[in-house]
């Protein structure tokens, strides 16, 4: 049995509280909770198996309309090929001598989801991830890059780990534009190939359940060049490695961090940064060091405290001078500090402890704290609380991962 | 707020422009329905397709322009509000359902529509119709695909090559 993760998130104390009394039913469904979760909050694949515009029309039939498909332009063609789920865009290669180099050519597109059909569905885990393991291996290999989309969530990879050096060898050298990596646990900390670095070419990344590689040891060159998005589920991650990454990511807009099995301090230092979202995290602190881009934060049902308790952040102001959107502000819990002066009801709010550049505020209140909201309004001028309401956040709920990070909100740019 | 009408022209009233297929038939149409056409945007910017002139668009036959013109008009209205970021869920249901009835046509229509869809660079319509095609093509073999295209029964060489293709990707037919 792999060992529990650190009790530092929900699913994590659940665990640790059940494992010792033998109750393996309970654990297996809070693993497969945790599980289920995180693939929830992955945005939806770009192809899919079913065919629902397949209005089966009679085939013209003995060459009346001889094969005018045939006759459009590659880019038409290669077009639809990227459509395709991957072994149906493979299987075109078939059709005739004018299709053979299309898919070659073709932007693929590989869902692991896609890959198990028919009676393998009703395999166990094990022998279904490693179906996965060996088609998306030979599909690697087999086509020559770039690939626009490549999501990998159903496979266990602990027994894989050579199969998924070379996957990332692959997508290094021949290119990935949107990765998501999700390792079906357990175990929740298998290593992430350092090579991950290497992925030059990506723009969006999810990397869900792995234990992020030490970064302290990589070479001067690691960065991520193109990064513009990305989603971290539920990863043994460091804060030293997660500052790593924003210093290598010089265009990154979108960071989230959706649970992690670590507590998390983050120092946002990114001028490129516009949006951070943090869910279900343990957040000790936030600061936001020097991050003149950012635009919006959001805190959403972050664990404070190790016992689930809502223990406080520190949530620190230094460089944000466009933060427009801010949410869920717990007044009463969060500790705002604002330059160098905590926020408490006395404290006189001057220009060195306001705020002026938020717009939108979303508060979460959990019991009779009137005198700290009724503060907050001084240090936040511009503000319109969205809610100041425990059921609100209900309403706005986080976007889920890897989509536009925004919420529904009434702000105008 | 914008009023959900077009507003594109002055007074209120919808401005309108004239396009011409290759076979001569002048269709007149409001310029925010004609203006989902890449090709035709900057034309009809700068005021062209107004008055007696129209467009012509010699690769575009009248079956096939009236046909992308329906898609056209009723895609005009989410278009203009940004790609409908206020549109209500009723009215994204009834533009999928007007979409999966629109595709549901004979194969030689659907090709002309690629490939004006192609032509006009008319973005939507493109997606529409290249998923129509990767639907056809999804979960059959080879042989059912060419059937279902309308290919020609394979020569014995592709016959052949269709067989050497099962054998080395051999993956993507299991």
């Amino acid at each position: 049995m792999n060992p529990p993760p650190p009790a530092s998130t929900v699913y994590g104390m659940l665990l640790q509280k059940h494992s010792g009394s033998g109750c393996q039913r309970l654990m297996d469904s809070v693993l497969d909770l945790t599980y289920h979760f995180l693939r929830s909050c992955i945005s939806d694949v770009p192809v899919y198996t079913e065919a629902f515009l397949s209005a089966d029309f009679s085939s013209p039939g003995g060459g009346t309309d001889e094969d005018r498909i045939s006759a459009l332009p590659d880019r038409v063609l290669r077009g639809i090929i990227s459509l395709l789920p991957a072994k149906d865009a493979a299987r075109t290669a078939a059709l005739s001598s004018r299709w053979r180099p299309l898919w070659r050519s073709a932007p693929l597109v590989v869902v692991d989801d896609h890959l198990v059909s028919g009676e393998a569905r009703f395999l166990s885990p094990d022998a279904q991830s490693s179906i996965i393991v060996s088609v998306v291996t030979r599909i690697l290999e087999a086509h020559p890059g770039p690939f626009c989309y490549v999501h990998i969530s159903w496979a266990a990879m602990d027994e894989h780990r050579a199969e998924l050096a070379r996957w990332i060898y692959f997508l290094a050298i021949k290119g990935v534009e949107e990765l998501v990596l999700v390792n079906r646990p357990c175990p929740f900390d298998l290593p992430l190939p350092s090579a991950i670095f290497s992925l030059a070419s990506v723009s969006r990344l999810l990397l869900g359940v792995w234990k992020f590689p030490d970064t302290a040891a990589l070479p001067r060159g690691a960065a991520f060049p193109h990064l513009l998005e990305l989603c971290l589920c539920y990863l043994a991650i460091e804060d030293r490695d997660l500052d790593f990454i924003l210093a290598r990511s010089p265009v990154l807009e979108s960071l989230v961090i959706y649970s992690s099995q670590m507590q998390l301090n983050l120092r946002i230092i990114s001028s490129s940064l516009q949006c951070v979202q943090l869910c279900l995290c343990y957040v000790l602190e936030l600061a936001m060091v020097n991050a003149p881009c950012l635009e919006r934060l959001f805190l959403w049902e972050t664990v404070r405290r190790e016992d689930g308790d809502r223990g406080s952040s520190t949530i620190r102001f230094g460089h944000a001078p466009n933060l427009r959107v801010l949410g869920f502000l717990m007044p009463g819990i969060d500790v705002l500090v604002v330059g160098n002066t905590v926020i408490k009801v006395g404290t006189k709010s001057d220009s060195n402890t306001v705020v002026p550049s938020v717009r939108v505020l979303a508060l979460n209140v959990c019991f009779d704290i009137r005198s700290e909201v009724k503060m907050l309004p001084r240090f936040l001028p511009s503000a319109a609380e969205l809610c100041s309401d425990p059921a609100a956040d209900r309403i706005f709920k986080p976007a889920p991962a890897l989509q536009d990070p925004m919420p529904t909100e009434p702000v105008t740019r | 707020m914008a009023a959900p009408e077009s507003g594109d022209g002055n007074n209120g009233a919808a401005r309108m422009v004239t396009l011409i297929s290759s076979d001569n038939t002048r269709f007149e149409v409001e310029a925010a329905a004609a203006s989902l056409s890449q090709t035709l945007q900057l034309t009809i910017l700068d005021g062209g397709g107004g008055g007696g002139d129209g467009i012509p668009l010699p690769n575009v036959d009248s079956a096939t322009l009236s046909k992308v013109l329906e898609y056209c008009i009723k895609h005009a209205p989410a278009a203009a509000n940004g790609g409908a970021p206020n549109a209500t869920a009723v009215d994204r249901a009834e533009l999928e359902r007007f979409d999966n009835e629109f595709v549901n046509i004979d194969q030689s229509v659907l090709y002309s529509l690629i490939m004006a869809a192609h032509n006009l660079e008319i973005e939507g319509l493109q997606s529409l119709v290249a998923k129509k095609v990767a639907d056809m093509i999804k979960g059959k073999s080879p042989m059912e695909i060419r059937r279902t295209l309308g290919f020609p029964d394979p020569t014995p060489e592709e016959q052949a090559e269709m067989n050497a293709h099962m054998l080395e990707y051999g993956w993507a037919y299991e």
